[in-house]
């Protein structure tokens, strides 16, 4: 995976000390693209897991799965953020911890763990794009390329799952 | 400085030891025993020297206190007269108060000069802060100084920070009867946002206060044991594969008896968070006791069933319904001095708690002997406030569950104690999100019961297996009144949409479940079968509910939903299936109340 991108700069997880792991960014792909998320906010990424749709959820809500006995929102990242490409066959689930409980988003896979040193990155730009401006982070170069770097953590605690748009169900009382 | 590391074994003891106080407290009311005084000391003493021990020397002083007015009653100097032990229960609500404070807030200081003073009236000791000054502040001590505090207290923090000098956080807290944030705002200190920022940080370096229990040995030894003997039949299987023989008897049988010694472990882990009434109980005696002091009524208490057990998680969440029914009922139910002799009822009243264990379940049952509900109050009241409509004629029973309708309250007057308009509504909410019910039988003049119905556990549901539009969901069994095999009824049509069942007798209406729960906007649906309903009903809504076929029943482990996904309308919790699918459980109280809704 590594090779296709061309991206030399893969650091081995323990080579570094605290400081370098901020700059550290998970590169995972949608469609043709490249994004990053910060690698520290990540709490494990899982391979491919059979998701099960539920109910009175939005189009982006994959569903839940079963992580070794935990039950988990899946949500879809192409369908979040609008990316029009086949879907891949067997993605990869990023697992989060939120203040409100674990949630998960599929990407169509892993390609790197990078480090991106803050001076190569535009902090907030004002572009026009799929995703929310207020999710962008920033966009960093790597070895030529354009990352997204988004706030995965805060587009998984902050959206709203329930839909009842199809459904004749009262909505519950937070 | 506080100790941090045993704070949390501290509160946890604390709040045993206080239950203990409190409990040979409301003892030493009805007979001033030398063994209960001796009792009540002890527990006293126990707490003040523990308190010492991690650093509370607040906590400890106003224990102290306490311990110098119990030690005068031992001697007979002073006589457990109701108004001493009314101050000792009141010094022990504090502490109770306290502690809790200090699992959120290690640093939190409660202003103790009323209750000081109280106690002191006792023992004639007129100068309470005098001896709080010998003790200091505790707040601030050479600890202040060292280099790596595990939980930094709020004065610090600000120091550190620059916000705020030394001498101005310790002028701060000699002036302390209230939060040191709030002080040192009002003195113009610091800002308020200064503080929030700093309380942020202390939120982080806080620990996260796990909850425990106390456990019998009896069913630890147990829990070992089984797992024990699972591993001799795991190492069975292992060899039985390792020699190639799986198939053979020996092996048949381990995988057998490892199963059964499963079911065992699973129960008895279940058992490890079931706790007794008695606690839960012994507080509501309290409540019960509070209010009638207020108003000057004379009850007693009777306490059955304590030693039936509940899931802790039931209890905690039953503790808040069941002051609310309590207070109602020794508030509007109980009938004042002048009253009772009226209708010629003896002069003290009895309430009753009791706790029955049945099959599955546990109910708890209240009943009191005071004037009953006034149903054609009730009902006028309800039509007055718009809940219901002026000509239904609604059923007896009915009118009594009008009292839980939100927004309903009968108090001629609103009083301290009840009658805020906020309280049944609320009981009905938290009987329902736990899987309960309640039923409620009144005879006017001769008393009211409340029988509240509790699963006794949350964590294991005997669930019925459905098929919904090619997925598979999970029904708790109790909120399934029967199963319908649609091809044996006879389905009528009422309207252009409305349909209904002749159910031996009974008129239901028939609707779909996945108009509740439609399928996801990615799923494409293969088949259309809809063969069977299941009966649910919900207060005095009934319906039948398609689903397009049964799978079967098993027990499933429930787990809690987290974040957003809790709040997705419909299921109450999710769970693993036999097959290690994930799978929603259906909530459906929740989908009759919005048949219901709908219908409207």
């Amino acid at each position: 995976m590594q090779e296709s991108l061309g991206l030399h700069t893969v650091v081995p997880l323990e080579s570094q000390g605290d400081a370098a792991d901020e700059n550290k960014y998970i590169i995972f792909a949608l469609g043709e693209e490249y994004y990053g998320a910060k690698l520290l906010e990540v709490r494990e990424v899982v391979e491919f897991l059979p998701t099960k749709s539920v109910p009175n959820t939005v189009p982006s809500f994959q569903g839940v799965c079963n992580l070794r006995g935990q039950i988990i929102g899946v949500v879809d990242l192409r369908i979040r953020f609008s990316i029009d490409a086949p879907k891949a066959t067997r993605s990869v689930l990023l697992v989060f911890d939120t203040e409100s409980g674990a949630i998960a988003s599929s990407v169509d896979q892993i390609a790197s763990v990078s480090v991106i040193l803050p001076n190569d990155v535009e902090w907030r730009p004002n572009i026009v794009s799929s995703i929310p401006s207020k999710y962008i982070i920033g966009i960093g170069k790597l070895d030529q390329k354009m990352i997204t770097i988004i706030d995965l953590k805060a587009v998984l605690s902050h959206d709203e799952l329930t839909n009842i748009e199809r459904s004749k169900m009262l909505v519950k009382e937070a | 400085m506080v100790d941090v590391d045993f704070l949390p074994t501290f509160l946890d003891e604390a709040s045993e030891t206080l239950e203990r106080w409190e409990s040979v407290c409301l003892k030493l009311e009805n007979s001033a025993s030398p063994e209960l005084l001796d009792d009540l000391f002890r527990s006293a003493h126990n707490i003040k020297g523990s308190s010492k021990s991690v650093g509370l020397v607040e906590f400890g002083a106003l224990v102290h206190r306490a311990e110098d007015v119990i030690t005068r009653m031992k001697n007979g100097e002073i006589k457990p007269n109701p108004s001493a032990i009314s101050a000792l229960l009141e010094c022990q609500k504090s502490l109770c108060d306290w502690v809790e404070k200090l699992r959120d807030e290690p640093t939190f200081v409660l202003p103790t000069q009323q209750i000081l003073e109280k106690l002191s009236e006792f023992l004639q000791v007129k100068d309470p802060e005098k001896m709080q000054e010998d003790l200091g502040f505790g707040l601030f001590d050479e600890d202040l100084a060292s280099k790596e505090p595990i939980h930094k207290d709020l004065g610090t923090i600000l120091i550190e920070a620059g916000s705020a000098s030394v001498q101005q956080i310790e002028d701060a807290v000699k002036l302390q009867s209230r939060r040191l944030g709030e002080v040192l705002v009002d003195t113009g200190v610091v800002t308020p946002d200064t503080i929030k920022a700093a309380l942020e940080i202390q939120k982080g370096t806080g620990h996260k206060q796990d909850e425990s229990i106390r456990v019998s040995l009896r069913k630890l030894d147990s829990v070992i044991r089984l797992i024990g003997e699972l591993s001799i039949q795991h190492a069975i299987v292992c060899n039985a594969r390792d020699v190639g023989t799986v198939n053979e008897f020996a092996s048949v049988e381990a995988i057998g008896l490892a199963h059964k010694v499963i079911q065992d472990l699973q129960s008895e882990a279940m058992s490890l968070r079931m706790q007794t009434l008695e606690v839960l109980f012994q507080r509501m005696e309290r409540v019960c006791r509070d209010v009638a002091m207020q108003q000057q009524k004379s009850i007693q208490v009777v306490l059955k069933g304590t030693e039936v057990e509940l899931d802790k998680t039931v209890i905690e969440r039953m503790k808040d319904p069941l002051v609310h029914i309590l207070r109602n009922a020794v508030d509007h139910g109980i009938e004042d001095a002048e009253g009772r002799a009226q209708s010629e009822k003896p002069a003290i009243a009895t309430l009753t708690i009791e706790g029955i264990q049945t099959a599955g379940n546990v109910s708890i049952r209240i009943s009191d002997d005071g004037r009953g509900l006034n149903e054609e109050r009730i009902l006028r009241k309800a039509i007055e406030r718009g809940l219901v409509s002026a000509s239904a004629k609604p059923s007896k029973e009915e009118i009594h569950q009008m009292i839980f309708l939100p927004g309903f309250s009968t108090a001629e007057k609103v009083t301290d104690v009840s009658g805020r308009g906020v309280g049944m509504d609320v009981v009905r909410r938290a009987v329902d999100d736990l899987g309960g019910s309640i039923a409620i039988e009144s005879r006017l003049g001769h008393g009211t019961q409340f029988l509240i119905n509790l699963p006794s556990t949350l964590s294991i549901v005997n669930a019925v297996v459905i098929n919904l539009s090619d997925k598979l969901y999970a029904v708790p069994v109790q909120d399934v009144e029967e199963v319908v095999d649609m091809s044996s009824v006879q389905i009528e049509r009422t309207t252009q949409r409305g349909r209904v069942i002749n159910l031996r007798g009974r008129i239901l209406p028939v609707e779909r479940l996945a108009t509740f729960l439609p399928p996801h906007t990615q799923d494409s649906i293969q088949s259309e079968r809809k063969s069977v309903a299941i009966i649910a009903r919900h207060q005095s809504t009934t319906v039948a509910l398609e689903v397009d076929g049964i799978v079967g029943q098993q027990s499933i482990v429930v787990r809690q939903l987290e974040g957003k996904l809790s709040q997705v309308p419909g299921f109450s919790g999710g769970t693993i299936l036999a097959s290690g699918e994930p799978s929603m459980i259906i909530h459906l109280p929740q989908i009759v109340k919005s048949y219901a809704s709908l219908a409207k």
